[in-house]
């Protein structure tokens, strides 16, 4: 060691040896920490399965499980409680209508009733509020339903099931001590912790389920319809259908005796202004009226009807344009994101 | 997957997946199973959580089959 030091003494001057010292211990870690960073990546590289099909669906599952990590609405499933003897098959079909979009799937493998979402075409608002904000989500289109809230169906229904609306809902708030609760799916009629009715869309439909016995008021002139066998509306068993001016007469009549029963004194009418002005599908998802549910990710190349998320009101849900893309151009658009990515 | 070394390595790295996607599974399935012994409705989180974990393993399943079926044939 002193030997090769007296060489390198003779051979350079004080100030070479110290700058070669200087470079070797730089060199040394450059070449420690290229190591230590290879290994790193190594160890935390992405596994690659057996072929792109494999890891495409990975990916899309992975994404799902991500999204509901991060706050992300579930698909709402239909349960069957497989002991309950008195739920009856056929008579959900009142039920079955609903506002989502009926355009036939032009994929063979594209799930029902979902349409095909670009992320690349959504605003960087609606993207953070569906949990797509990341990069990674960037070229990728999804099968997405539109789970309509109370709001959404209001908003989308008919100026005069507005109409009724609004007449119900000033009826209700003229009452003393009764909160009416807004919900996603529907709105509770609260006196204290008591549930006196609910306001709900059945399909299309504006429905009013009160806690009244349809038994008492069967051949009486003002009666709804009898849904104690349906486990939904055992606290709520009388419906009243509000489909004309006759129906909200009704509706108030009831809902008197209701309050009646419970002692609850009515005050003045107030009418009240409300905003029920149709807002576009974005406005409506990032209020919370809506909700995107992802069903699934569109492999790359599928051939796609896909739908524009735009910023405009529209009357129906189910009258979206949409754009057929062929195979060739789906797979280029996603090849030149991914390239660019 | 170009040698035998590299196939067993991606064998049991997708062993090893699989088991920690039933664990994960699990946790989803006891909540299930006790909203049907309950005869409530389960959470729709939970629903959603095990089908994804679900098609997850069978995705593993897939991709293991077809890395034994390779090994096999280079054997």
């Amino acid at each position: 060691m002193s030997n090769s030091f007296l060489i390198l003494a003779s051979v350079f001057v004080g100030w070479q040896i110290a700058l070669i010292v200087i470079v070797s211990v730089l060199l040394a870690g450059l070449i420690t920490l290229n190591v230590y960073f290879s290994v790193i990546w190594r160890v935390k590289a992405e596994r690659r399965l057996h072929n792109e099909e494999l890891q495409s669906r990975r990916s899309a599952l992975l994404a799902k499980i991500e999204y509901l990590k991060g706050g992300g609405e579930a698909l709402s499933y239909q349960w069957v409680d497989p002991v309950d003897e008195t739920y009856d098959e056929g008579s959900e079909d009142e039920d079955d209508e609903s506002f989502m979009p009926s355009a036939a799937p032009v994929a063979a493998d594209q799930p029902l009733n979902t349409v095909v979402l670009e992320v690349d075409s959504l605003s960087s608002r609606m993207r953070n509020k569906i949990g797509m904000r990341a990069k990674r989500f960037n070229g990728k289109r999804f099968y997405v339903r539109y789970s309509l809230g109370f709001e959404a169906k209001l908003r989308y229904s008919e100026d005069d099931a507005k109409t009724y609306y609004t007449q119900i809902s000033d009826e209700i708030r003229s009452y003393e001590k009764i909160k009416l609760e807004k919900g996603f799916a529907r709105q509770r009629i609260l006196f204290g912790n008591e549930l006196l009715g609910t306001i709900l869309f059945l399909g299309k439909r504006l429905c009013v389920a009160l806690a009244l016995d349809p038994a008492k008021y069967a051949n009486g002139k003002y009666h709804g319809e009898d849904k104690s066998d349906k486990k939904r509306f055992a606290k709520t068993p009388m419906l009243i259908r509000v489909l004309s001016e006759n129906k909200v007469e009704v509706f108030k009549y009831l809902f008197e005796r209701l309050a009646d029963k419970f002692g609850i004194e009515k005050g003045k009418t107030k009418v009240r202004k409300y905003d029920l002005k149709e807002k576009s599908k974005e406005d409506m998802v990032c209020c919370g009226a809506m909700r995107v549910v992802i069903v699934d990710e569109v492999p790359v190349g599928a051939m796609v009807r896909t739908q524009q998320v735009d910023t405009k009101a529209r009357r129906s849900v189910n009258n979206d344009q949409s754009v057929l893309e062929t195979a060739e151009e789906a797979a280029a658009t996603v090849n030149s994101d991914e390239q660019s990515d | 997957m170009a040698n035998k070394k590299q196939l067993k390595k991606a064998i049991e790295q997708s062993r090893e997946e699989i088991e920690n996607l039933e664990r994960k599974l699990g946790r989803s399935q006891v909540a299930i199973i006790e909203a049907i012994i309950s005869h409530t409705k389960p959470d729709d989180t939970d629903v959603d959580y095990f089908r994804t974990y679900a098609a997850l393993i069978d995705v593993e399943r897939e991709n293991l089959q077809k890395l034994t079926a390779e090994l096999k044939a280079l054997n």
